[in-house]
């Protein structure tokens, strides 16, 4: 008899559980691979990201205004806007209350201790860059955290210190305003480091922590903290109820499921079970005429390398030859078809450089801007035209004495597990022969790793699909282009043009800099050598698609790049 | 009496020569057992043909060999051929269209209206019937039978029986080439493996001692790497293709034939007729392969038969992690690979490869086992 | 019996010290670089090759990561997949579920299989039969990516009565077992199949030889004479597909694994190969292959127990 009443007050207690775990407000969201730590300063996986918008804290935060149309900047850990006290130094306050999930401070002394721990020399965080140098670049920090013999910079000499009144300070190499410096402490290397974790996870010689790893060994200072993490299943989230700011978060739980097969993620999403999916190119098509689908911006543009040095290819330092290239793509065929949905261009900057500018005009969208975009234009769609991509070639070849139907064989190299471009290169393989035709063929070649180490290892290619995004900006559009001057030593295009060099430099400058329409000016001179020496070829701009559950009720009323729909600080309606 | 045959009798060298009958020439059997005297294969081989499943296996292996070189020459398609316009359409066959079966046509679900209603993007014709209309996200959306052929513009009268698939590629052409691919790979794999797996069990099985010692460990260091690995590392040195998966599925794949043949030896080289033959001074080359290793004929050659579709089976795996053949080559592995990354959407282009490989794998162990029957030696000579 | 048992043991050490050798220099004359990464900038990179001793002679790293292996069993630390974890670590971490899967869908396979196998030999040629082989062909035939990604497809979005994943964060444990049945079920097949297979091979082989008519000569009805000495004859080669399987259970399914997003250690071998996480790849090569030598040492020992005939290095009579 006592057993049935057991039963039954067990089943009563699991209804009532049940009851109330319905009554909880959980977003579902997914992953497609899990984070390899939750430390941001050690990895540069932009899964990172994802967490640290929950658990992790910084000094400033973009949040959704009131009337969903827009967002601000707020000071999370920070009290207030940081302060110019002259030209390269700046105030931070930091936020009386501002703690961790434990309830322990976060004082100036626990981001001096984050700050210095980041740029040790001896740790090597692989993020160390993104605290000396990302949208600001503090003094001295990059060289103390590269540390040469021949100069050695001692931690006092770096422009990071707490002050007598217990500010943060910092000083900078060149002047920068006040946005630079918000958004140079909103990365995931900024999250402040608990120090007694943190310590306990040194090695005995001081070179490497494991902080971060496990859930046990991370300590969370955002909105929610991360309550469990099973590695490649699931990172869950909780209110943190020490946060200062308890109306930021309307979730109760936040669940992210980790979700490596496009298959599973379909059904997920089919039955329910997630509140946000993001369709991949292969499922597009089914979700394009959804009524909900949802259009995002992207800093990204797909680009196709050129190699210049390839010792089997008799043209391939000629620039007609990379010009007949340049034509030769037919971008709006890629774009739709096979990329699914994307924008064709042939320029390079992206649609959301410039947008924290001052005036926050997009350089796409700016008069300097649209020149070059019509320029492309009037070449053909996106710059696709069979004849002139014919007249270049005709002229390469002239240029090196060689026979007008001299059949040229080309190396396209790419690793098969991308989505996209594998099909790219598919069609190139059976399209470029007939544009050129048939003086141009292309063989391919795979490989499985990154495309660094493929041509790292090798001269014997020509053509290589490519993307980059580590270096954009949205305050400079030039920026888009530093990743291949010569000044970045460890990229992987070994094409570098002396003139495209020195215009950079111009953009670079201080005065230009600082002078957005001058910035302009110069930005769209550097596109049209880059488009004259073709650096590369851009391909399409990135378009990403969302879907969200009709349980999720989203702060923004329109897409906004930086803060997209605020799913974070959205709310859940059953 | 020992006869040497340069000092024949006379009596026996005047025979005439057409009283000498080839044993399995002559017609009669033999009186005794009522068994026809064939030698040890044309019986193997009678009793294969009076096994029905054998025989229907080898025509079904023998019809897909045929479909393979014969489809992509007369598909009138080629197995590159692309039309990105004319992508993902699913398959129509004449006749069966009829039936509602292949019809060229497909549900689509969750589409806005004025989607539906947009000729641009549904040419006028293609939207057959619209099955349901709802809500969601306080949104209208429906679902409606579209014909794929009219919406992408397909010609009248062009038939793709399988559909095609993500850059508008028939998709039957490409699963033949692919079988062609694909079993050659299988082939050319699994006689390298028996050849060196023979070869070195032999020597290992009839040698034993130190021999024996240093070949077997040997192999197990090779087989103690994962076999992956072994074929990332050839891939990554050679570039990924035909060469590169044959070499990656020869490279620890003998060694099981290796360790069958070994077994076989341990088992035969301690029985009397080895012994005889060996003190009548046959040399170890002779014994190894004249005398013992028919022995084990039966088992290799099921093993070799199951090893074909198994090498195909690896070679879908690694189509599966990235590492298959070069595109746009197809091969079996690569269509199931492609072909399940959108089974949700698209699941034909999975569904005839499957049924492929699979049709390919019943004939191929099919045949194994009347192979093995037909091979046992208990079995010699029964005629039921 | 015990001088063999030890002579084959220091053989197996000696195997996996030119196992760990030659994965360690094969692994690192591959063309990959640790930290070739174009998202860590040059500088970065550079310190971080000289923290990991790569810019000295291989001798020397070899020399660094064998004194660790041998005097703490340290085999270093990830650089990519888990940055700063001790690769020890990682796989711990991972093996478990892997384990816990793959003993569920043993302990499904095994059962079956032999029922399946028995089953087809005795009624061989039957339509039975027929019917059970051609099932074990389809399971061996379809790849396991299809397989798994329909069952999962018709399971959990077709008829909904399972997660879609493998859960490790659930309100109620039934909801935590409902979710091992799909991956149990696509991980057994394959095993289920190999049993089945070998078993009815094994089995006709048995039931048609002569000590089986010596049986029944002697009087055994045919079920008593199966079970005592074909049953028994054909276990012995069966265990042959069975140590392995058991012995296996520490390495995962890439393929199952990933569609039903296993927490195992299944991808981590090709993931760690082509991110270039030399110590892990390294590590994890010890590890299958100390299964596979231990697979190979407890089939030849049992093998020595029960026929000493084919003992490695039995001589040459």
């Amino acid at each position: 008899m006592k057993k049935v009443w057991g039963l039954l007050l067990a089943a009563v207690l699991l209804t009532v559980l049940c009851a109330c775990a319905q009554a909880e407000k959980v977003l579902h969201i997914y992953l497609k691979d899990d984070c390899p730590t939750m430390n941001g300063q050690t990895s540069v996986e932009s899964s990172i990201n994802t967490p640290m918008t929950y658990c992790g804290a910084t000094l400033y935060r973009a949040i959704p205004t009131e009337d969903g149309m827009g967002y601000e900047f707020i000071g999370e850990i920070a009290d207030g806007m940081p302060e110019q006290v002259d030209k390269n130094t700046w105030h931070i306050k930091i936020r009386p209350e501002a703690c961790f999930a434990n309830g322990e401070p976060i004082t100036a002394d626990t981001i001096v201790y984050s700050l210095k721990t980041g740029l040790d020399p001896k740790l090597t965080n692989a993020m160390a860059d993104f605290i000396s140098s990302q949208a600001i670049n503090i003094k001295n920090a990059k060289a103390y955290s590269i540390q040469t013999e021949a100069e050695p910079v001692a931690w006092e000499d770096v422009g990071i210190r707490k002050t007598e009144d217990g500010c943060l300070e910092i000083i900078t190499e060149d002047e920068v305003t006040q946005m630079d410096v918000c958004n140079h402490f909103t990365t995931r290397a900024m999250v402040p480091l608990y120090e007694p974790l943190y310590e306990a996870g040194m090695n005995e010689d001081r070179t490497k922590s494991d902080y971060g790893l496990t859930v046990e060994r991370w300590m969370s200072s955002g909105p929610y903290k991360l309550t469990k993490w099973v590695y490649k299943s699931i990172q869950v989230y909780e209110r943190n109820e020490h946060y200062w700011n308890p109306d930021l978060c309307h979730y109760d739980r936040v669940e992210v499921n980790i979700i490596p097969e496009a298959n599973a993620r379909m059904e997920m999403w089919e039955r329910g079970d997630l509140d946000l999916y993001t369709p991949d190119p292969s499922a597009l098509e089914q979700y394009i005429d959804d009524p909900r689908i949802e259009e995002i911006g992207s800093l990204t543009v797909y680009h196709i390398d050129v190699n210049d040095k390839n010792p089997d290819n008799p043209i391939c330092s000629s620039n007609n030859y990379r010009k007949a290239l340049y034509y030769a793509i037919n971008r709006p065929v890629i774009a739709k078809e096979i990329f699914g949905y994307q924008e064709a261009v042939g320029t390079y900057v992206n649609n959301q450089a410039g947008i924290y500018s001052p005036s926050g005009l997009a350089y796409r969208d700016s008069a300097q801007g649209k020149e070059v975009t019509e320029m492309v234009e009037s070449w053909g769609p996106a710059g696709y035209n069979p004849e002139m991509a014919n007249k270049y070639l005709d002229a390469a070849y002239e240029e090196f004495g060689m026979p007008k139907d001299t059949v040229l064989t080309l190396i396209i190299g790419y690793n098969p597990n991308e989505a996209s471009w594998k099909p790219t290169a598919e069609y190139l393989q059976e399209e470029l022969p007939k544009v050129f035709n048939g003086r141009i063929r292309l063989k391919s070649v795979t490989y499985s790793t990154s495309t660094t180490e493929f041509k790292k290892g090798t001269d014997q290619w020509d053509l290589s699909p490519n993307d980059w995004s580590r270096t954009l900006s949205r305050t400079y559009p030039h920026a888009a282009f530093y990743y291949f001057t010569s000044g970045y030593a460890n990229h992987p295009n070994v094409y570098v043009d002396a003139e495209f060099d020195a215009q950079y430099a111009v953009c670079d400058s201080d005065e230009v800099r600082m002078n957005y329409d001058r910035l302009l000016d110069e930005t769209a001179k550097l596109e049209k050598i880059y488009l004259d020496k073709v650096i590369h070829i851009p391909v399409c701009q990135e378009v990403g698609y969302e879907l969200y559950s009709d349980r999720v009720v989203l702060p923004m009323k329109q897409y906004l790049p930086v803060i997209g729909w605020g799913l974070p600080y959205g709310d859940i309606n059953e | 009496m020992i006869v040497d045959r340069d000092h024949l009798p006379q009596e026996l060298a005047d025979l005439p020569e057409e009283l000498f009958v080839r044993v399995k020439d002559r017609p009669e059997m033999d009186q005794v057992s009522k068994v026809r005297a064939d030698s040890f294969y044309m019986d193997a081989f009678r009793r294969l043909m009076k096994n029905r499943v054998s025989v229907l296996s080898i025509c079904v292996v023998l019809l897909i060999i045929a479909l393979a070189l014969l489809v992509p020459q007369i598909s009138g398609y080629g197995y590159t051929e692309q039309n990105v316009k004319l992508k993902n359409i699913p398959p129509r066959i004449p006749v069966l269209e009829k039936l509602g079966i292949a019809d060229g046509t497909r549900t689509v679900i969750g589409v806005k209206p004025s989607a539906l209603n947009n000729t641009s993007r549904y040419p006028e014709g293609s939207v057959l019937k619209v099955l349901r209309t709802y809500t969601v996200s306080g949104k209208e959306a429906c679902d409606a039978l579209v014909d794929m052929y009219v919406f992408a513009g397909v010609p009248e009268g062009k038939y793709y029986f399988f559909g095609t698939d993500y850059l508008g590629r028939d998709i039957m052409t490409r699963l033949f080439k692919g079988t062609q691919i694909s079993l050659l790979i299988a082939f050319i794999s699994v006689i390298t493996n028996l050849i060196i797996g023979v070869v070195y069990g032999s020597v290992a099985g009839f040698y034993g001692g130190t021999v024996d010692i240093v070949l077997s460990h040997l192999a197990e260091v090779l087989d103690g790497l994962p076999y992956i690995v072994v074929t990332i590392l050839f891939m990554l040195l050679l570039g990924s293709g035909m060469f590169s998966i044959i070499l990656s599925l020869t490279i620890t794949g003998w060694i099981g034939t290796a360790r069958l043949t070994r077994a076989q030896y341990y088992r035969f080289k301690g029985r009397e007729y080895v012994l005889a033959a060996r003190s009548l001074g046959v040399p170890d080359r002779n014994l190894i392969f004249r005398h013992i290793l028919p022995n084990a004929i039966g088992p290799l050659i099921t093993r070799t038969m199951i090893a074909v579709p198994s090498a195909i089976f690896s070679e879908s795996f690694l189509a599966y992690i990235g590492l298959g053949i070069k595109p746009p080559e197809p091969s079996i592995g690569v269509l199931l690979s492609s072909g399940q990354s959108v089974l949700l959407q698209y699941p034909y282009q999975t569904l005839f490869p499957a049924i492929l490989i699979s049709v390919l794998m019943v004939a191929f162990n099919m045949l194994a086992n009347g192979l093995r029957d037909a091979l046992d030696p208990s079995e010699r000579g029964r005629l039921q | 019996m015990f001088k063999y048992f030890l002579k084959r043991f220091a053989a197996m050490l000696v195997t996996l010290f030119l196992i760990l050798t030659l994965s360690f220099w094969v692994i690192r004359l591959m063309p990959l670089s640790i930290f070739e990464n174009p998202d860590i900038s040059p500088e970065i990179q550079q310190k971080l090759e000289e923290k990991m001793h790569l810019h000295e002679p291989m001798v020397v790293q070899f020399g660094y990561f064998i004194s660790g292996v041998l005097t703490r069993g340290d085999f270093g630390t990830s650089v990519k997949i888990r940055p700063g974890m001790d690769v020890l670590e990682i796989i711990w971490e991972r093996v478990p579920t892997t384990m816990i899967l793959n003993a569920a869908s043993l302990i499904l396979a095994i059962p079956l299989g032999i029922l399946a196998g028995t089953i087809a030999a005795l009624k061989r040629g039957k339509m039975t039969d027929n019917l059970i082989s051609f099932l074990i062909v389809i399971f061996i035939s379809v790849p396991s990516f299809v397989f798994a990604s329909l069952l999962q497809y018709l399971f959990t979005l077709q008829w909904p009565v399972f997660p879609t994943l493998y859960l490790t964060h659930a309100s109620t444990t039934g909801q935590i077992v409902a979710s091992m049945v799909l991956p149990v079920i696509a991980l057994s097949l394959g095993p289920l199949a190999t049993i089945a297979r070998y078993l009815r091979g094994e089995l006709i082989e048995s039931l048609s030889s002569e000590y089986m008519l010596l049986a029944r000569t002697k009087g055994l009805t045919r079920g008593e004479a199966v079970v005592a000495h074909a049953f028994r004859n054909s276990l012995v080669p069966i265990a042959n597909t069975i140590i392995p399987l058991i012995t296996g259970i520490m390495g995962g399914s890439l393929v199952i694994e990933k569609i039903f997003a296993v927490p195992g250690i299944g991808g981590l071998l090709v993931d760690s190969i082509m991110a270039g996480d030399h110590f892990l790849t390294v590590a994890l090569l010890m590890m299958y292959s100390v299964t596979s030598l231990l697979t190979i040492f407890i089939i030849d020992v049992s093998y020595g127990i029960i026929d000493p005939r084919i003992r490695i290095g039995g001589g040459q009579e």
